[in-house]
């Protein structure tokens, strides 16, 4: 199986997962922030929801990390992104297994301050997941 | 029979003119997944005590951030990362520093400065944000400093 039929396969495996969650409200930062997802692949995917509660628009950053906050390869579609007052989109991440048959990943989104901005406090919403490889 | 046709006439009249009126009921669905919101309304700024050896948000000139967490279920954390340096220092100004965070809650849980905490109660936590930069060895020279906390819910 082809790289490209694997990453298609988990899209598709990921979306399957996600259309049977909750849709996301107005006004969350990141959802959902808990899920477990199956995957017959070498990679599972995952379907988030980051949203701007500001009444501006924000630069948006999604960011995957493991358990110990160590960044790892993923793809994330898309990684950055400018998000409209009071809206939300869609990210996809694929996760590959590397190996494993669990993997614990963080998926964070964070604000990208805006240049010439002097934000102290920047927030950080990380939602944890589990990818489970079924044979 | 003219007579008869009149009063028929006017039985009909009286009767209510929406006979084929209907009522419906119209439903509303809606749900909101378990989630958790920060927004920063205020950043924080920095002051420095007399000795120029501390620079924090509860030194005199200084201000705590300010943000507002919404926690539309349980279980989920609050923390500030630890900070390793300045965002932006004059030459030497970082130098033999040591930094410390915390925040405070109120609201739906309150916490007192803390680094992590746990949200057990759903709902609105207004949480204020602190940090202090300690010198070490010497003093904060004049110059621009700057920080950035990240608080984090998860």
């Amino acid at each position: 199986m082809t790289y490209l039929n694997t990453i298609k396969l988990s899209i598709f495996a990921g979306a399957l997962v996600t259309m049977l969650l909750p849709s996301q409200a107005a006004a969350q930062s990141m959802s959902p922030m808990r899920a477990k997802v199956d995957s017959f692949t070498d990679s599972f995917a995952v379907r988030v929801y980051p949203a701007n509660p500001y009444k501006h628009r924000i630069r948006i950053e999604v960011k995957v990390y493991d358990q110990d906050f160590r960044p790892i390869r993923a793809q994330v579609t898309p990684a950055q992104f400018t998000l409209g007052a009071r809206f939300a989109r869609p990210v996809t991440v694929v996760v590959p297994f590397e190996g494993q048959q669990h993997r614990k990943v963080r998926i964070c989104t964070e604000a990208i301050p805006f240049p010439g901005q002097t934000t102290k406090i920047k927030a950080q919403i990380c939602g944890k997941f589990l990818g489970q490889r079924l044979q | 029979m003219k007579n008869l046709i009149k009063l028929s006439a006017f039985s009909l009249a009286l009767l209510p003119i929406q006979l084929h009126a209907a009522t419906g009921s119209v439903p509303f669905n809606g749900s909101i997944t378990a989630s958790c919101t920060i927004t920063v309304s205020n950043p924080g700024s920095l002051g420095v005590n007399a000795g120029s050896t501390v620079l924090g948000s509860s030194e005199a000139g200084g201000t705590s951030g300010v943000a507002q967490v919404v926690a539309t279920g349980t279980g989920y954390s609050l923390s500030t990362d630890a900070l390793s340096a300045f965002s932006t220092f004059p030459t030497t100004g970082g130098d033999n520093v040591t930094f410390a965070t915390s925040f405070s809650g109120t609201g739906a849980n309150t916490m007192t400065n803390v680094s992590s905490a746990s949200l057990t109660t759903a709902g609105v936590t207004n949480v204020s944000v602190d940090m202090q930069a300690t010198k070490t060895s010497g003093v904060f020279v004049a110059g621009s400093y700057a920080a950035t906390v990240i608080l984090r819910c998860e």
